[in-house]
Formats: C-alpha cells, sequence, structure tokens
C-alpha cells in the first residue's frame, strides 16, 4: 500500500499513453474472441491508470505535474535554448479530457465485442476485428496523448495520430461510402492541421524561449496572438467539424456504431474544442475580436444544424448533426470565457464531459437498434420501446442529457454557459438566449423522435433471445448512470481549471 | 431529530421506494402495496413536519446538503407556511393516488409498471423538493425533474396515440416554460449585488433593477408568468392540459390535477412575494393575474360543458378552477399595498381553493378512474347510471361535484365565498375586480351545470353499460382513496375556520412581517362562522354550521310534511306519453344535453392543427456545403490536375521540349532577377 | 318569532299568492269564474295524500324534492322581510344565490335521476336558464353591495333606506324585475317545465308528495325573490314599527306577484334560444347598472 501510495500522477503518465498503444499492436496479431478480451483487457489496464492518474491529481487540482521528456536539438535557435518538445504533464484540464476518453473508449471496447459480431444485422461482421480493435485503442492512445500533451508541439503529434486513426476508423467496412466518408475526413481535418503547424511555425519564429509551452500565444505580440489564435482555432473547426468544415461528419456516420460514438462524444471532434479551451485556459490577453469570431461561427454552425436536423430521417445522422451544434456549444463557451466569463467556460469544460456521456450514450443506443433491425431510418421505425426498454432507456437519458433537461448533466452545463453569457450581458445575453431556443428546438425534436422510434406499435420483431447483447446493455447502462453522476466528479475539477485573463 | 430531517428522510424513502417497487415490477400487485407503504410512510412523516411549521408557525431549515461553488449555490431544505401547505396537499394526494393505482394499474395488462411505480415514488420526491427550497437554481432542478417524472406517466399508454401526441405537447409546453423561468432567474441573478440564487439574493437583484430599468423587470416578471401559468394550466398556455391529463392512468391525473398544477401556483407567489419587493410591480401583475384567471375560467368552463369524454371535461375543469385560484391570488397581489386586509383574504382564499381543488378535483379523477376501470370507456355517451352498481363511488362523485359546483356546506363554496368577497370588496378600489366576480360568478353556475353532467349521466339515471361490464362496486382499496376524500370535503366545508387558521400562517408568512392585520379582526372571533371584517364592520358572513342546522330542520319539515298525507309507494315503468320505446331508443345523449347553450361557445376553444414543415429545399441547398462549394471546388482542381497531366503525354520529344521551356524561362527569371550574370 | 315570519311567509303566504294570482287575475283575463284563493293548498293536501308511483328506484329522485324545499326556506331565512332575516348573520348575498341555486339544482338531478327523455329535456333546460338568469340576480345584488360597502342583505336594505334611491339601484331595480318573471318559472320563461310540450320536464315522473313538495318549494320562491326585490331596491317601510313593517314588505311582495301574473296570463311561451339572447341583453343592462354604481351613481 505505501508503495502504491508513494506513486505520484507523473510516473503514471508514460504508462498510461503506453498501454493502449501496447494493447493496439497485440491486437495486430489477434483474432475474433481473444483479441476482443486482449482490447478490453487494455482498456481496462488504461482506465484504471487513468483513475489513479486522476484520483493523485485530485489531492492537489491547482498543479500541474510536468514529465519533460526530450528536446529537439536542431531546433534551437539563436539566443534561447533549444525547446522542449516532448513533454507530457496532467493538470485539471487534462484529468477532465482524461476521464471523458478513457472512460468511454473502455465502454466502447466493451461494446464492441458484441457489436461487431455474426449477429448484427446491419453489418454482420466475422472477421477483421484485430485491425479494428489496433486501430481504435490505437485512438484512444492517441487521444490519451492529446489529452496528457504537455505543449501544441506534442499535441499536433497525437493530433494528427488521430486523424490518421479515424480515417482508418470510418474507412473500417471498406465499401464504397466508407472509403469515400474516411478519406473526406481525413482531407478535411488534415487541411485544418496545416493550420495547426502554420500556427506552430509561427509561435517558434517569433519566441525565443519555449515557443511550444500553452502560454506561449500570451507572450505574442497582440496582432501576432490574434492571428495564431485563428490558425488554432481554423484547425480546431475543422477538427471539431464546426461550419464551414462540419461536412465530414454526417458522412462519417458510415462508420460502425461505436466508432461514431468514439468519434463524437470523446475523441477526435472533442480534440478540436480541447484545443481551444486549453489556448484559452492558457493564454493571456486575448483579443475582444477572436472571442467574437469564434462566437459567431459558433452560433452560425448551431443555427444552421439546428435547421438541418428537422429534416433529417437518419437517426444517426440526427446525432452526428447534434454533435456539431454542440461542439458549437463549447466552443461558445471559450469565446464567453475570452471575454471574461469563468462561468461560461467552465459550463463549457462541463459540457465536454456532459455531452461525452449524453452524446455516447445516444449513440450506443442507435447502434443497439441498428444492430436488432437493421435500419436506423426513423420513418421506418416504431414501437421499439417493448422490445428494447434498456435502448429505450439509454436514448431517452441521452437526449434528455445533451438537451439539458435537470438533473441530467447536461442541464448543468448549459446552465453555466447561460448565466455566463447573461451575465456579460450585450452580445453574449443575444448569444445565451438563442442557445436557449436551440435547446428549446432540438430537446422538441428528439423528444419527437424518441416517441416516434420507441411508442407505439413495434415495427420488428425481436429474433433473438433477451440477454444476447449484455456487453452493448452494460455499457448503456454505465453510460446512463454517468449521465447522472459525472457532473459530481467534473463539478470539482473544473473549478480547478484557470481563464486567462 | 430535527423535525426537518423528517422531510429529508421522506425523501431519501421515496428514492429508496422507486429502487424497490423497480426491483419487484413484475409482481404487479406487491409492487403496487410496496409503493403505497413507501408513500403512506413518507407522506406522514411529511405531513407531520407541515403540521408543525403550521401550527408553530416558525419555518424549518435544515443543514446544507450538497453545494454548487461556480454558482454560490447550496441545497437546503427548509419549510415555510406556504411550502406546508403545498406539502400536506401533496401527502394527501399522494397516499390517495397511490392507493388508488393499486388495483387500478393491474388493468395494463401489456405496460411493465417499472415505467409506474418508480417514476411516481420520484414525482412525489421532486414535487417535495419543489416546495422546500429556498433557491431558485435547486427549484428549477426539481421543477424540471418534476416535468420530467409527470411526462413518463402521461405517456404511459405509449400505444396510444393519443397519449404520444399530449405527452409530446406537454413535455415540450412546459420544458418552453421552464426556459422562460431558467431565463428570468438568470436575469435576475445577473444583477443581484450578491451573486447566488438564493430568493433573497434574487430578490435584491430586483430590487436593483426596479430603479434602474423598470422594463426589464416587467419582462422578467412577464417570463416569470408564462413558466408558471403554463405548469398551472392557465389559458392562453396551458392548451398542454385538456389533452395530457385526460390520457394518464387515472390515478395520475389525479395527482396532475390535484397537486402538480398547483405548483404552478405557488411559484407564482414565491415570484411575487419571495424575489419582488412589494412595489407597483406586484399590484399591476395582480390585476394581469387576475384577468388571466377569469379567462380561464371562463373559456375553460364553457368549453368543458361541451365534453362528452369524462376526463377531459375534469380536465377543462381544472382550467376553470385554476382560474379561480389565479383570480384570488391575483386579488391579493394586486390590493397588497392598498388594502392589506382585503389582500390578505383574497391570498388565503386563493390558498383555500388550492387546497379545496386538490381534495375534490383527485376525488373527481379517482371516480372517473373508477368509472373507466368498471366500464372501459371515457365516453359519456356510451356508459351511464353507474349508481346501480357502484353506490359509494357514486355517492363520492356527488359530493365532489357539489363540492366543486360550490354548493354551501362543502368547501368549494367556502373558499369560493372569499374569493368573490374579497373580489367584491377589492372591486370598491380597482373596479376591475367587480367585473372579473361577475363573471367567476356566473361560471361557477356553469361549473354546477356540467359537473350535473357528469354526475348526471354518468352515475345517475338507469344503468347504460354493456354487457362485458362486471355489475359491482371496483375493489375496496379504490373506494377507500374516494371515501377519504369525500369526506375531507365535507369536513373543510363545515368547519372552514379550521383550514383558515392553519392559512393564514401560511398567508401572513409571505408577507412582510407585522404586514397583515391579525386573524380575529379579519375573520371574526367565532371558530364556527367566519365574519369578515374588511372595512371596519362585518361586511360577509358564512357560518356553515348555523345555516347547515337550518338546512336540516328545514329538510326534517319538509320530510315530515311529505309523510304527512300517508302516500304509498308503487312501482311503475317508465311513462313516455304512452308509447312503446325500448330505453336504448329514447335515451337522451350527452352531447344533446345543452345543445343550444353550447351553440354560444362552440367557437370560444379553437382547436389550432399543428402545421406541417414544409421542406425548404432552397435552404437546405444553401447549407450543403459539399454541393456548391467543396464539390465543385474539388473538380476544379481536378480539371487543373487532368491539365498538367495531359502535359506528361509520354513522348520523349515533348519531354525536352519541356526542359527546353523550362531553362529558357530559367534563363529569363534569373537574368531579370539578377540584372545579369 | 323572525324565524316564524320568515318561514310563515314563505310557507303560507307562497300559496296563497299562488291563489290569488289564478283567481285575480288569470280567471279575469280569461274571464271565468276561477277557483277559490285557497285551492292551492287544497291542491298541496290532495297531492301529499296521493300515491307515490316510482319509475326509477333512485335515491336522487327520493330526496332531491326534500332538498328543494329546504334550501328554498333556508333562503328564506337568509332573507330580510321587513325586519333583519333570522340567519342574516350567518350568511350574505353569496350565500343566499347558492341556496336558491341549490333548488334549480335539485330540479335539474330530478330531471336526469328519471332518465326519461321529457325530463331530460327540461333539466337541460332548466340548467340553461339558470345560466343566464343567475347572473342577473348576481349582478344586481354586487351593485347593491357595492353601493351599501357590505355583502350582507340587510346591509344593503338599510342603506338604500338611508342613501336612495340611487340611478344605478333604481335600473337595477328594474333589471331584477325583468328577471323575476324566469326566476320564480312564469311565462314566457317556463321553458323547462312547458306543460304543454314537455309535460312539466323535470318532474314528469314525479306524483304525489314529491310533486307536492316541489310546487310548495316553488311557491315558497316566489316570496323570497320577490322580497329580495321588494325589501332592498324598494326599501320603503322598513322603518315602520314592528306589525307595520312586515305589512308593508307583504304589501309589496303581493303587488310584484301580481304584476309577475299578469305578464305571464299575456304572453306565450318563448324558445329556450329566444329566452337566451334576451336575458343576454338583461345582463348587458344590469352590468351597466354596476359600472354606475362603481363610479359612484
Amino acid at each position: 500500500m505505501t508503495a502504491l501510495a508513494e506513486i505520484s500522477a507523473r510516473d503514471l503518465l508514460v504508462p498510461l499513453v503506453a498501454a493502449p498503444l501496447i494493447g493496439a499492436l497485440l491486437c495486430v496479431f489477434l483474432k475474433r474472441r481473444a483479441s476482443d478480451y486482449v482490447a478490453a483487457i487494455f482498456a481496462v489496464i488504461t482506465l484504471v491508470l487513468a483513475a489513479g492518474a486522476i484520483g493523485n491529481l485530485f489531492t492537489d487540482l491547482d498543479t500541474t505535474h510536468r514529465l519533460p521528456l526530450g528536446w529537439l536539438a536542431n531546433l534551437a535557435g539563436e539566443s534561447g535554448p533549444a525547446p522542449l518538445v516532448f513533454e507530457l504533464s496532467i493538470d485539471a484540464l487534462s484529468a477532465l479530457m482524461l476521464f471523458v476518453v478513457t472512460v468511454i473508449g473502455f465502454l466502447v471496447v466493451i461494446y464492441s465485442s458484441e457489436y461487431l459480431s455474426p449477429r448484427n444485422v446491419e453489418h454482420p461482421v466475422t472477421n477483421g476485428k484485430g485491425r479494428y480493435y489496433a486501430w481504435l485503442l490505437f485512438f484512444v492512445g492517441a487521444m490519451v496523448g492529446i489529452a496528457l500533451a504537455g505543449n501544441f508541439f506534442q499535441l499536433f503529434i497525437f493530433w494528427e495520430i488521430t486523424t490518421l486513426c479515424s480515417w482508418a476508423l470510418i474507412s473500417y467496412y471498406q465499401d464504397e461510402a466508407s472509403l469515400r466518408a474516411g478519406f473526406k475526413a481525413l482531407i478535411m481535418t488534415a487541411v485544418g492541421g496545416l493550420f495547426f503547424l502554420l500556427a506552430l511555425v509561427l509561435m517558434y519564429l517569433n519566441l525565443d524561449t519555449d515557443p511550444f509551452a500553452f502560454d506561449a500565444l500570451g507572450r505574442l505580440a497582440p496582432g501576432l496572438r490574434s492571428l495564431v489564435f485563428v490558425f488554432l482555432l481554423i484547425a480546431a473547426w475543422a477538427k471539431a467539424a464546426q461550419f464551414p468544415f462540419f461536412t465530414w461528419l454526417p458522412d462519417a456516420m458510415a462508420a460502425p456504431t461505436p466508432i461514431s460514438c468514439y468519434l463524437h462524444a470523446a475523441a477526435m471532434v472533442k480534440a478540436g474544442v480541447y484545443l481551444i479551451a486549453r489556448v484559452v485556459s492558457a493564454s493571456y490577453g486575448l483579443s475582444y475580436g477572436v472571442g467574437l469570431l469564434s462566437g459567431i461561427m459558433a452560433l452560425a454552425t448551431i443555427l444552421i444544424v439546428v435547421f438541418l436536423f428537422l429534416f433529417q430521417d437518419d437517426l444517426k445522422k440526427i446525432l452526428a448533426l447534434s454533435t456539431i451544434s454542440h461542439l458549437g456549444y463549447i466552443l461558445i463557451a471559450c469565446a464567453l470565457g475570452v471575454w471574461g466569463s469563468a462561468t461560461a467556460f467552465q459550463g463549457g469544460l462541463l459540457h465536454i464531459a456532459a455531452h461525452g456521456c449524453g452524446k455516447g450514450l445516444l449513440f450506443l443506443s442507435v447502434g443497439m437498434i441498428t444492430y436488432f433491425t437493421g435500419t436506423r431510418r426513423i420513418s421506418e421505425l416504431s414501437g421499439l420501446g417493448a422490445r428494447l426498454p434498456i435502448v429505450a432507456l439509454g436514448f431517452f437519458v441521452g437526449a434528455f442529457t445533451v438537451t439539458g433537461v435537470p438533473p441530467l448533466a447536461g442541464f448543468w452545463s448549459k446552465f453555466l454557459i447561460l448565466t455566463g453569457g447573461l451575465e456579460l450581458g450585450g452580445f453574449g445575453a443575444v448569444i445565451a438566449i438563442l442557445l436557449l431556443v436551440e435547446s428549446m428546438i432540438a430537446f422538441g425534436f428528439f423528444l419527437w423522435v424518441g416517441q416516434r422510434v420507441f411508442f407505439g406499435a413495434p415495427s420488428f420483431d425481436m429474433p433473438q433471445g433477451k440477454g444476447v447483447a449484455w456487453p452493448m446493455t452494460t455499457a448503456i447502462i454505465i453510460l446512463a448512470v454517468l449521465c447522472l453522476a459525472v457532473t459530481l466528479f467534473a463539478l470539482p475539477v473544473i473549478q480547478h481549471i484557470p481563464l486567462g485573463m | 431529530m430535527a423535525v426537518i430531517d423528517l422531510l429529508i428522510g421522506a425523501l431519501i424513502l421515496l428514492t429508496v421506494g422507486a429502487a424497490v417497487t423497480a426491483l419487484l415490477a413484475k409482481w404487479r400487485a406487491v409492487c403496487g402495496y410496496v409503493a403505497f407503504l413507501f408513500v403512506a410512510v413518507a407522506s406522514v412523516w411529511v405531513g407531520v413536519a407541515a403540521f408543525h411549521v403550521l401550527s408553530t408557525g416558525s419555518p424549518l431549515s435544515g443543514a446544507p446538503v450538497l453545494t454548487i461553488a461556480p454558482l454560490n449555490s447550496s441545497l437546503v431544505f427548509t419549510v415555510d407556511g406556504l411550502s406546508a401547505v403545498f406539502l400536506l396537499i401533496t401527502s394527501l394526494v399522494a397516499v390517495c393516488a397511490t392507493l388508488f393505482s393499486v388495483r387500478y394499474m393491474l388493468v395494463y395488462k401489456h405496460h411493465s409498471l417499472i415505467r409506474y411505480y418508480p417514476i411516481l415514488l420520484l414525482f412525489f420526491a421532486s414535487v417535495i423538493s419543489v416546495v422546500s427550497v429556498r433557491n431558485m437554481l435547486f427549484f428549477l432542478v426539481f421543477w424540471e425533474f418534476m416535468t420530467l417524472a409527470s411526462y413518463v406517466l402521461v405517456v404511459f399508454e405509449t400505444d396510444n396515440p393519443e397519449a404520444r401526441r399530449a405527452g409530446l405537447q406537454y413535455f415540450i409546453a412546459t420544458h418552453i416554460a421552464s426556459g422562460c423561468i431558467l431565463l428570468a432567474t438568470i436575469l435576475l441573478y445577473t444583477y443581484a449585488p450578491v451573486k447566488s440564487f438564493e430568493f433573497g439574493a434574487l430578490l435584491e437583484g430586483t430590487r436593483v433593477l426596479m430603479t434602474t430599468s423598470p422594463a426589464l423587470v416587467h419582462l422578467i416578471l412577464g417570463l416569470f408568468v408564462i413558466g408558471f401559468a403554463t405548469k398551472a394550466g392557465i389559458l392562453p398556455f396551458g392548451f398542454w392540459l385538456p389533452q395530457a391529463h385526460p390520457v394518464a392512468p387515472s390515478p395520475f391525473s389525479a395527482v396532475l390535477s390535484g397537486c402538480m398544477v398547483k405548483l404552478g401556483v405557488y411559484g407564482l407567489l414565491v415570484v411575487f412575494t419571495s424575489l419582488t419587493p412589494l412595489s407597483h410591480f406586484t399590484t399591476v401583475w395582480g390585476v394581469w393575474l387576475a384577468a388571466l384567471g377569469t379567462i380561464s375560467v371562463f373559456v375553460a368552463s364553457l368549453t368543458a360543458l361541451q365534453q362528452t369524454d369524462s376526463k377531459r371535461l375534469l380536465a377543462f375543469s381544472t382550467i376553470g378552477q385554476m382560474g379561480y385560484i389565479w383570480l384570488g391570488i391575483g386579488t391579493g397581489l394586486a390590493l397588497l399595498r392598498i388594502s392589506p386586509a382585503v389582500a390578505v383574504v383574497a391570498l388565503m382564499a386563493g390558498l383555500f381553493h388550492v387546497v379545496n381543488h386538490a381534495c375534490f378535483k383527485s376525488l373527481l379523477f379517482l371516480n372517473a378512474g373508477a368509472a373507466l376501470y368498471r366500464t372501459g370507456t371515457r365516453d359519456m355517451d356510451k356508459a351511464g347510471g353507474l349508481m346501480r352498481i357502484m353506490p359509494v363511488t357514486a355517492a363520492a362523485a356527488i359530493v365532489g361535484s357539489l363540492a366543486i359546483a360550490g354548493v354551501p356546506g362543502l368547501n368549494g363554496f367556502a373558499s369560493k365565498w372569499l374569493i368573490f368577497t374579497s373580489g367584491i370588496v377589492g372591486g370598491l378600489e380597482i373596479p376591475l375586480f367587480v367585473f372579473l366576480v361577475v363573471v367567476a360568478i356566473f361560471i361557477s353556475a356553469v361549473t354546477l351545470a356540467y359537473y350535473m353532467k357528469f354526475v348526471g349521466i354518468l352515475f345517475l339515471g338507469k344503468l347504460h353499460v354493456g354487457p362485458e361490464v362486471e355489475r359491482r362496486e371496483v375493489p375496496v382499496s379504490m373506494v377507500v382513496p374516494q371515501v377519504f376524500m369525500g369526506i375531507l370535503c365535507v369536513a373543510f366545508g363545515v368547519l372552514p375556520m379550521l383550514a383558515l387558521k392553519y392559512l393564514y400562517v401560511a398567508a401572513s408568512g409571505i408577507l412582510p412581517p407585522g404586514y397583515s392585520p391579525p386573524f380575529a379582526s379579519l375573520f371574526g372571533n367565532s371558530a364556527l362562522a367566519v365574519r369578515l371584517g374588511l372595512s371596519g364592520v362585518h361586511s360577509a358572513a358564512w357560518g356553515p354550521l348555523a345555516i347547515l342546522v337550518a338546512f336540516a330542520g328545514c329538510l326534517v319539515l319538509g320530510y315530515l310534511i311529505s309523510r304527512m298525507g300517508g302516500a304509498q309507494t308503487r312501482e311503475v315503468p317508465m311513462w313516455l306519453c304512452g308509447e312503446e320505446h325500448d330505453f336504448a331508443e329514447v335515451r337522451y345523449p350527452a352531447h344533446s344535453f345543452l345543445l343550444t347553450f353550447n351553440e354560444y361557445f362552440a367557437k370560444l376553444y379553437p382547436s389550432i392543427p399543428v402545421p406541417r414543415l414544409p421542406r425548404p429545399a432552397a435552404i437546405l441547398r444553401l447549407f450543403d456545403i459539399d454541393r456548391w462549394f467543396y464539390s465543385p471546388g474539388l473538380r476544379w482542381g481536378e480539371r487543373i490536375i487532368r491539365a498538367i497531366s495531359a502535359t506528361h503525354a509520354g513522348y520523349p520529344q515533348l519531354y525536352m521540349l519541356w526542359m527546353i521551356v523550362g531553362a529558357a524561362l530559367a534563363v529569363i527569371v534569373l537574368f531579370s532577377m539578377g540584372g545579369g550574370l | 318569532m323572525t324565524f316564524a315570519i320568515n318561514l310563515g311567509l314563505a310557507l303560507l303566504i307562497g300559496p296563497l299568492l299562488a291563489g290569488i294570482v289564478r283567481k285575480v287575475v288569470r280567471a279575469r283575463v280569461h274571464s271565468r269564474q276561477g277557483p277559490p284563493i285557497t285551492q292551492p293548498f287544497y291542491d298541496l293536501l290532495k297531492l301529499l295524500g296521493k300515491e307515490d308511483l316510482q319509475s326509477v328506484p333512485s335515491l336522487v329522485v327520493q330526496y332531491a324534492p326534500l332538498v328543494a324545499f329546504a334550501s328554498v326556506l333556508v333562503a328564506a331565512l337568509l332573507t330580510p322581510m321587513g325586519m333583519r332575516a333570522p340567519l342574516g348573520q350567518y350568511g350574505d348575498m353569496i350565500v343566499f344565490a347558492y341556496f336558491v341555486t341549490i333548488a334549480a339544482v335539485a330540479v335539474v338531478m330530478t330531471g336526469l335521476a328519471c332518465a326519461s327523455p321529457y325530463s331530460m329535456i327540461g333539466a337541460g333546460r332548466e340548467i340553461m336558464m339558470h345560466l343566464v338568469v343567475e347572473p342577473v340576480l348576481i349582478i344586481c345584488l354586487i351593485t347593491a353591495a357595492i353601493k351599501a360597502g357590505s355583502l350582507l342583505m340587510w346591509d344593503m336594505a338599510a342603506w338604500n333606506y338611508l342613501n336612495g334611491p340611487a340611478p344605478s339601484m333604481v335600473v337595477t331595480a328594474v333589471v331584477l324585475f325583468l328577471a323575476l318573471q324566469a326566476q320564480v318559472g312564469k311565462l314566457p320563461f317556463d321553458i323547462p317545465e312547458a306543460d304543454q310540450e314537455i309535460m312539466g320536464g323535470p318532474f314528469i315522473e314525479l306524483s304525489g308528495p314529491k310533486l307536492a313538495m316541489f310546487q310548495w318549494a316553488f311557491f315558497a320562491r316566489q316570496v323570497v325573490y320577490a322580497s329580495v326585490l321588494a325589501v332592498i331596491f324598494i326599501p320603503w317601510g322598513l322603518g315602520f314599527a314592528f306589525p307595520w313593517n312586515v305589512g308593508a314588505h307583504l304589501l309589496k311582495v303581493i303587488v310584484l306577484i301580481v304584476l309577475v301574473g299578469v305578464i305571464d296570463v299575456v304572453n306565450p311561451r318563448l324558445r329556450i334560444d329566444q329566452a337566451m339572447s334576451y336575458f343576454f341583453w338583461v345582463i348587458f343592462v344590469a352590468i351597466v347598472a354596476m359600472a354606475l354604481a362603481l363610479i359612484g351613481v
């Protein structure tokens, strides 16, 4: 016990990134059941390590535990020392992200073991599971890396790895549509990544010491600072599927549903908002204008998307569009944070976790629907509640979480964002009221969809006996509980995430 | 143990009960009795705590249970006089409805009870929580959770399209209403000098705003009113109510009407007494509330007259009765600054009607539920004369109907009498109220009319049911709650002072200390008669006991006279002017009743169909960025690349040419840059 | 003693007045001899002894006549008849209005419980008539209450005696007289009973003592309604010493009832929709009068 107690969060960082990567390597050589177990074991290991790290941090949430790993001598400037480029660190914001990434990653792995099976009506899968888990665990590792990255350079490296993983996973079924969608996602996010790179270059050229550190933006000249921020923002927009780059996300629904779940709830798109949250949290002196830009674009995204999903018949695409608008929420919260509202910023951070759980739950539920029925068209589904009560529970809890019905997590985050917006007054208040309106419309729509799909006369006969899909059911139940409980974990954490002023 | 712990204990008990009933859901009857047990114990605890507050007159408060630091809010359970009143009616309705459910819910053979009892228990817990917090953030949380739970129960019959539509309408409408409340709350919070969601802090926020921007105060109060009016079913915001109340399982309809819609009134009182300082805003909005209430009274009651669905009739009646309550409360708030005596009486009248309506409306929904349980239909054209087979239910229904119609001696009269009296006396200050009272009194005759219709057609007269209907009274567990509620209706009717004494504690508790005149000066010293002294002299009186004794005496006198002649009784067939008819042929159906009168008011409550959203193809194309931007962009890129690749045709001569051209270009460039070799 | 006076006036003068109207008004207009003025008493006594035919064994039919009878008597006890009412300290005008409503309810309940198509139609009409006539009474009484500043009926009468006549009170008196015709169920407004078309409507299945109780209740109701109009709006004679104030009141009631009788005899029955349109206008005028009272006229 004493040995355990002496371990600090810092010691766990390397194993934390390494565990999923090792798992991924092993999975490449495994098949079927074996790959299920190995993937599950490594997901659990990652989860336990993450829990250890977060638990360790909990005693002192205000510190940052840093673990420098390496320098690039070539990058040494004329005057300063070589900048630190490889570095892991953990602080409150990392912990929040780490929580989302590992918990949902773990649940997705469990869920996949049943989802990718010959019993799946929509896409019976008999082989290729090893490849699937390899990429998935690689993805988890990359996301853990993003969460734990100690500077922008390190973050960028993992950032591009996630792009790669998402390409592989979106194209997993290897049919025409999924190949196209994967390629589209790769191109669009990679173009965004170029802007990230550009930002890195600008930082490197203009700063002598520590050009890649998270607080680097604050040390730039004001004009340049805005430019770099805008470049990072473009990268984030591409990653987080914001207007005008949002088109890759609905197409990416060609991926297996657990992958869509991970992509939307925890990984990929969250990386984009995490980057902005990180910048806003660490940088000083961001101008009103960049806040305005990011706020208006996010607001435009939200309003376009809420309009789009009223005319959508595909369950997964609805969820995809809803994801886009919720990332918009988080970016708006960051924009409000740039304008000085700590409340809204904290709300946005809480929304990362809340939306992660809610949207994850929605995706897993929809996945189970397609698993049993083979369709995800709303017009073809009805009366599923009687046959799949757990799925109905999952869907409604998820929908109520993302649309913000108390006491579920989404309410608290939206409440904080609204409060922050109204506190700022002026344009902030306008944004807040528009968000409220969007929230109402989305709520009505989700309720309608839920009733349409789960109530009424059953549209299909249950092909198998009950209890077959226990890994999926378990994942849904755990996530449903988390939708309620995540606030308890996240609220203490977000209070310790500073807002750069 | 402190008394407040009873309340917290009850909340824990209900939550545990929810878990237990969820596990027991397969054993349908057992599950019901277990749920009843939990609710009964929790209700007794809550009732004791509430009664303690009302009898001592001092609020109870506990320790913080939960703290949300970013919003400076902590969850503290507090019971003051006002909440105690609502806690009492909640526990009453809860016990009765749950007991009634036990047998009633066995009807639903194909629906899992896991969607009923656990949710019902959580619903009660949330109602109790809503009225016992003094923090707007937690108020909202519990408020919306209550909506969520009630939604689940409203759509309990998920295979019924009517229920689905009603549920959707209900939840969306109330969610938007909660949005209004949320917005108003946050607006107040942002102006509060001390950043907190405690009622006290928000009150200071209003005080600040009143001097800096009165228009915003009106906006905020308007948002609050819309929010609470929606929940309370006040027209035009309560349009969801006539759809949602009938489709819920009957015991829950009783809870909806008896308990949940009342919380709209609670919220309103909180807003205007705890969040708004006594000012001209109170007066202005009081008048608005009274007017809104009267509109509801008028429209809903006349519409109720036209209904043939028993539960829908009751639902419209709920809107109407809520209108009476709003009239009372509105009168009270409007007169608060002008004439505290009248105002306190009016507020108490509103609260008294809240209590009374909880008694008789849940009773009536249980009656309708019992009839539905027995006959399987809510259509009054298809069933009637049930007194023959269900005498106790029918008797309870008659008591309930007479009470809600305001027949003297029953509780509905006592509260309506107070509402009317305070309105008329208040009219001397603000004349509008007299007109509102005239409308309200007129409508109380309408109320009588449609309850005559309800009781008359459903219970009195000749038995008219299908052959499959079992000809006996509903089970005991369904009879007991009805009888209990019926007794309450009579008790509050005969001894109104009993209730008024405690309601005075509630009403004076929400006003500034020392603001309300002493009880005896308002209501006289007699425990048996209410003698209102509103302008120095006794200006109105209602002594139920004396009047009832006189009434009983007259009854005896009448009986003696009617037996005087020693007339014999003989059974005869019905006389149809000498013609031979089958009864079914000449039966007078529910919809023809009052046909002439209804024709005047048929258009009063228009049903507006939901417009279908057309698919705006142009806008959708506009947002399809792929189509008009990325794809053409890619195509152009491809075309350019193809054009370039056309230059690599595979002929060595061509490559030689490019090399020469390239070299030449390079030379030219170098020359122009460097200014010579 | 006031108990005895009020009950006596209601129970004994009621039938007597009906006799007077039949003998003095109707028979005179019909140019015939007419029955003796005590005939209503003979009718009642005869009915009380007659066989009670039951087509529906319903508790409601059993007791509704008694309820109607008792509630009219309570209304009578609440009404000041030349002097303070015996129960005036226990019930104000709203209580009074509700008790007269109970009588109507008893009629309706009887009609519904009998379930004969005739009685159902009669019950429906009774409700509709009540719905349009009751507001007139209420509005008139509220007008008086506004002027008097009290809801107690004696206070209103006293105020009018001391401070009247006010224009609003005069208009109100006229309006209340217009409603009186319907309140006591006389032509052209005897639509719910309408002997010639629906055979007495709600009472079609009643016979013997039950019918007697209803009839007696309605005789008494005439006195009660006439008394309200007489005592509050025509306060002449209130200040007289004891026997004379009651006497003056009686005189006013007799005059009113005879007037009603005259109108009854010379008019045909209206249809229910015509009657309702008519009363909407009456209500409108009553409200105007109330508005006058509110502005202090």
